[in-house]
């Protein structure tokens, strides 16, 4: 079966979609409004698979009830049983889905070089935003249980807080207690809000359309296993280089169209992504990066696995699982453990030597050049860590990753480096983008610089310009539908 | 409250210009701004890119199913009842230009190819079609090449798209095409790579060519040839307006065509048939790959074309 495309944020589809959900949710009366609304997001699901919607609805219907269940009882033990059921369906339907195919090649059901693959196995669809969706209502069953919040006063309501197409398919994992509220109302539009709206999906429409799709061939260049042990130790580190720029401008791409869309609907998302490349530390990077998914783990797996409160060595352990489990949530292969485990590994050991202090977002001025010296070399170093681990992320399987790694480490020793290729490259162009986008973060972060209304304004017209002067390579679906 | 009142101006100052800043201006000077921006560039550069490697011919492009195909076909351009059909294998989407046919007066065209599609499943393609003046481009391969397990693989996955990809895909190649055709658009990947956009290497199809018209394909090739010759008897019997073309390759593939598939066999049958038929081999043109013509001479070569149709009366829109 060829893969589907749900209804994507980069598509004249979408675009034509997006008038009518907007004029259905502000201009119908509130009730009509949400029916309207939720009609729409799961018109917008259906557009990839119809059959799948029953499984969203029955996830969201079970975790709705169930949370009612678990509000209505008094007795802890029944409460902590029903907890337990909503964590075993959407976990077990998490791995159903996502971790079948890994479990039956494993186990030897995957058939092999001669028989090929298996047609179930071939034909093995993973539904869509199920990862994002299952977080999504397992954080609602916690958060009733530890009485963080109340169930939602109706299945509707709490239906539409989980299919709400802006961040239905790829996040931001948005938890009931911010959304479910702005449901209730139409929060008035403002020019300021329009503005930023209108900013957000524009640059991040050009990080998808532009820079994410343009910089695919050379990422492909470098993690082809027919190919990967003839290419340069340059053209490696272009590959995993342009990887890193590649995934941010996809994810983080998209993440800003669905904080523009909810901007321009009424509606506030929690910010995603923070120009991470900028971090000095890998404790700082995961405040910068997917935040709605690693406060997801800090809150509902780190915190009750101990955190950092049973001792240093307890809290190394809790580091690992859960940045380990967060690998696997994003894909079912070794590689993506290795990716997950990498940055535990990370983690453990600037919290064992005492490395984390974290600034994300926050004014930090300079104190001065030699300051200046020692976030710099701490903001290389950390991106070197966070893209050693890219290309686990990256790579097909396990021996592919570390056959690039050895072209980006070993083979500068012992075969010439290639750098003329950098001259070859036009594409390079690309990062700049990135490049400036985290230079004045770090400018506002560092410098106190403000950040300038007729600037954001210019940038914005050139990225809109360029959105249409650039031809689009093979358009790719975001990369993190694939979670 | 300060008693300055340079102060209180500069206050009020500021406050206007913040207050200016969240109104609703910025957004008509932008998008004004973008417009102006996008109309300069169109004005500095026009909307015809030069072909650098590979023509630069964008047109709207359509799956068209048919029954017993062995590749996905592929409807490029247009295809009213006015229209023109050049129906071929690969070699007609690198060597056609459809801007410069339309542009010399041929009418609205359509390109109907894919790579190794076999010309009798491209002519019942064009059979689906509106238009009623075609122009088939035959060479061996065409007429037959062993099906490739990976076209029917792509076949499938054409075939098993739904309704609502297929609308996407649609709306996007739409607009797409309007944006090529509007502004000279840049591109960051140029096909293949390398300084003229696209990897030069005449010989790279030697190889497949010999394979493609070695001996035990070449009686198979006879019996399909036949079945060319048939559907198009039918087709002229049912008011078509046909005529052929053999387009142009390297010499050394001229060569390895001519030796596994005798051009006389061509000929004979559009003598047969009544249909003019315009042999472009013998020319000096330039390829990418021995079989495919870089951008420049496939406007060259389309000229030609247009020029040769044109002077063919049965050949004009009616």
């Amino acid at each position: 079966m060829p893969p589907a495309r749900v209804v994507r944020f980069d598509t004249v589809t979408f675009w034509l979609f997006f008038p009518l959900a907007w004029a259905v949710w502000r201009l119908l009366p509130l009730r009509a409004a949400k029916a309207g609304t939720l009609a729409l997001s799961l018109v917008f699901y259906a557009w990839w698979r119809p059959e799948y919607v029953v499984l969203i609805w029955l996830s969201s219907y079970v975790d709705y009830r169930i949370a009612g269940f678990i509000h209505a009882a008094h007795d802890e033990r029944v409460r902590q049983r029903w907890l337990t059921v909503s964590l075993a369906g959407n976990l077990g339907l998490l791995a159903f889905f996502k971790y079948t195919p890994l479990i039956a090649t494993t186990l030897g059901f995957g058939g092999d070089a001669t028989t090929g693959k298996p047609e179930w196995l071939a034909a093995w669809v993973v539904p869509v935003g199920i990862s994002f969706y299952t977080f999504q209502t397992l954080s609602y069953t916690i958060d009733v249980h530890a009485r963080r919040l109340k169930p939602a006063a109706s299945y509707f309501d709490f239906f539409l807080f989980v299919s709400f197409f802006p961040q239905l398919v790829a996040g931001p994992i948005v938890r009931a207690r911010e959304l479910l509220p702005q449901l209730q109302f139409r929060r008035p539009l403002s020019w300021p809000r329009i503005q930023l709206g209108l900013y957000r999906c524009i640059e991040g429409l050009f990080l998808k359309i532009v820079v994410a799709d343009g910089l695919a061939p050379q990422v492909e260049n470098a993690f082809r296993a027919s190919t990967v042990a003839d290419i340069s130790p340059t053209q490696a580190w272009i590959g995993a280089v342009c990887f890193g720029a590649q995934i941010f401008a996809d994810f983080a791409g998209y993440s800003w169209i669905a904080i523009g869309l909810a901007l321009l609907m009424g509606f506030n998302f929690p910010e995603n992504f923070r120009y991470p490349y900028i971090s000095r530390s890998l404790t700082e990077f995961w405040t910068r990066w997917h935040i709605t998914l690693s406060r997801w783990l800090r809150d509902y797996l780190y915190v009750p696995l101990g955190g950092n409160r049973a001792g240093a060595g307890r809290t190394y352990v809790n580091l690992m699982v859960t940045m380990l489990l967060g690998g696997l949530w994003h894909g079912a292969s070794w590689s993506f453990l290795a990716w997950g485990g990498l940055h535990g590994l990370a983690l453990a050991v600037e919290r064992a030597f005492g490395w984390t202090r974290v600034r994300a977002g926050m004014s930090d001025p300079l104190r001065g050049p030699v300051d200046f010296v020692m976030r710099a070399l701490r903001v290389v170093i950390v991106y070197v860590v966070v893209h050693v681990a890219w290309v686990f992320f990256r790579a097909s399987d396990f021996t592919l990753a570390v056959a690039v790694l050895e072209r980006m480490f070993v083979a500068p020793f012992t075969t010439p480096l290639g750098l003329e290729i950098i001259a070859q490259t036009p594409q390079l162009l690309l990062l700049v983008p990135i490049v400036a986008l985290h230079a004045g973060q770090a400018a506002h972060e560092w410098l106190g610089l403000k950040k300038s209304a007729p600037l954001r304004l210019a940038v914005c017209v050139v990225w809109l310009v360029l959105l249409v002067l650039v031809d689009r390579g093979a358009a790719s679906p975001f990369l993190y539908f694939q979670f | 409250m300060s008693n300055d009142p340079h102060e209180t101006t500069r206050h009020a100052r500021a406050r206007s210009r913040r207050s200016a800043w969240r109104g609703p201006w910025p957004i008509a000077v932008g998008a004004i701004a973008a417009v102006v921006l996008l109309a300069g560039w169109r004005l500095a550069l026009g909307s015809e890119k030069p072909s650098r490697g590979v023509k630069v011919d964008p047109a709207p492009k359509r799956f068209i199913d048919v029954e017993g195909a062995v590749a996905p076909l592929y409807l490029h351009g247009r295809a009213p009842a006015d229209g023109l059909l050049v129906a071929g294998d690969s070699r007609i989407g690198s060597d056609i230009s459809i801007r410069v046919l339309e542009r010399r007066g041929v009418g609205p065209v359509g390109t109907l190819w894919n790579g190794l599609a076999q010309i009798e499943h491209v002519l019942a393609g064009a059979r689906t079609l509106a238009p009623r003046r075609l122009v088939v481009c035959l060479t061996p391969a065409s007429v037959y090449s062993k099906p490739l397990p990976h076209m029917a693989v792509i076949l499938e996955k054409e075939r098993a798209m739904r309704l609502t990809q297929r609308i996407d895909e649609r709306l996007d190649d739409d607009l797409d095409v309007w944006r090529q055709r509007t502004f000279w658009t840049i591109e960051p990947n140029p096909w293949g790579g390398g300084e003229a956009g696209v990897r030069i290497e005449p010989q790279r199809h030697e190889g497949i060519y010999r394979l493609i018209v070695s001996e035990p394909t070449r009686a198979t090739r006879r019996e399909h040839l036949d079945v060319v010759h048939a559907t198009l008897r039918d087709m002229i019997g049912a008011g078509w307006q046909i005529a052929c073309v053999r387009l142009p390759a390297t010499a050394r593939i001229e060569a390895i065509e001519d030796e596994g598939f005798p051009p006389e066999l061509i000929r004979n049958m559009c003598t047969d048939l009544g249909v003019p038929y315009l042999d472009m081999t013998g020319g000096e043109y330039t390829t990418f790959d021995g079989s495919h013509l870089l951008g420049a001479d496939a406007e060259r070569a389309s000229n030609l074309i247009a020029d040769w149709l044109l002077t063919l009366p049965h050949m004009q829109a009616r």
